[in-house]
């Protein structure tokens, strides 16, 4: 054979010609996982669900934590929950990609925002924040997408 | 074999190893969808985008129900019309991964409720759910992220 088509590279291309391609159909299933013991009777909605290499944790709110009528306190407890919730699922907080913050008191948000900072120091993931009521009392609430 | 001949058959070779790719990042195109394309006023979004397996469906609002002063009859509308978009993208209420509810009165939360764990009965989605104020003076509006 001459220099412009060696034996090898006549292999690559046969080999890549057969290489499969992935289908639009997912083949891919969600997986559903909570890190406490199931809720019974059983929740109304998921804690996280996984799907190919996302995973989706469910809003939770601060109103089991230890102060809920401090900001700063209610911000670690909701985010230290999801480091627990992320870990059991395979993933964890520098792998967060996107976060939703759900405030009772827009004057809560500089609080709000330098106990975030200390949760995620490097790289931390999209955000919005947005003023809203909440199912339960509670001075935050969030939800965040992460991959696995 | 000449180089010509190795050349041309070097080209048909690797433009036959290449389609297959071709083909996948052609599939990778973000495609708008929506079941009912010739809706008037036509809305300045999309009522659902798919990228790959991931399908994004814009919220559905309640203020065309039968009773739009009836949140039940308002969740259950908003949840039919969801379900509805899923098909037409090839999805499906079972492969919803995650659910924004957004309430105008948070007092509705155990209606609403009721009428959402009906629907979603086996390894529902994860779900976050706001009280806010929803155009058209909505009861409910409910948008999903779901895979094909």
């Amino acid at each position: 054979m001459s220099k412009l088509l060696t034996r090898r590279s006549f292999a690559g291309f046969v080999s890549a010609a057969f290489a499969p391609v992935a289908s639009a159909q997912s083949a891919l299933r969600k997986r559903i996982f909570h890190a406490g013991a199931p809720a019974n009777p059983p929740a109304v909605y998921s804690p996280a669900v996984g799907w190919g290499n996302l995973l989706f944790l469910a809003g939770k709110g601060s109103g089991t934590a230890p102060d809920p009528e401090d900001i700063r306190n209610c911000t670690h407890h909701v985010l230290e929950s999801f480091a627990v919730e992320l870990k059991n699922a395979g993933s964890s907080m520098d792998k967060v990609l996107r976060v939703t913050v759900y405030l009772l008191n827009p004057e809560d948000v500089p609080a709000m925002n330098e106990v975030f900072a200390q949760h995620f120091p490097k790289d931390p993931p999209a955000r919005t924040t947005i003023i809203v009521r909440t199912p339960h009392p509670t001075l935050v609430e969030m939800d965040l997408i992460a991959g696995i | 074999m000449t180089r010509r001949m190795l050349a041309s058959s070097a080209v048909v070779i690797g433009a036959a190893a290449l389609a297959p790719f071709a083909r996948a990042a052609e599939k990778m195109r973000k495609k708008v969808l929506a079941y009912n394309p010739n809706a008037t006023p036509k809305p300045p979004y999309s009522p659902a985008v798919a990228y790959g397996s991931l399908v994004f469906v814009s919220g559905k609002a309640s203020y065309a129900a039968s009773d739009p002063k009836d949140i039940r009859v308002c969740t259950k509308y908003a949840l039919d019309e969801l379900a509805k978009e899923l098909k037409n993208a090839g999805s499906s209420m079972d492969n919803v991964l995650k659910v924004q509810v957004f309430l105008r009165n948070i007092d509705d939360y155990a209606a609403m409720n009721e009428i959402f764990s009906a629907t979603f009965v086996k390894e529902p989605p994860t779900r976050t759910t706001v009280a806010a104020i929803i155009p058209r003076d909505s009861l409910v509006e409910i948008d999903a992220i779901a895979f094909i």
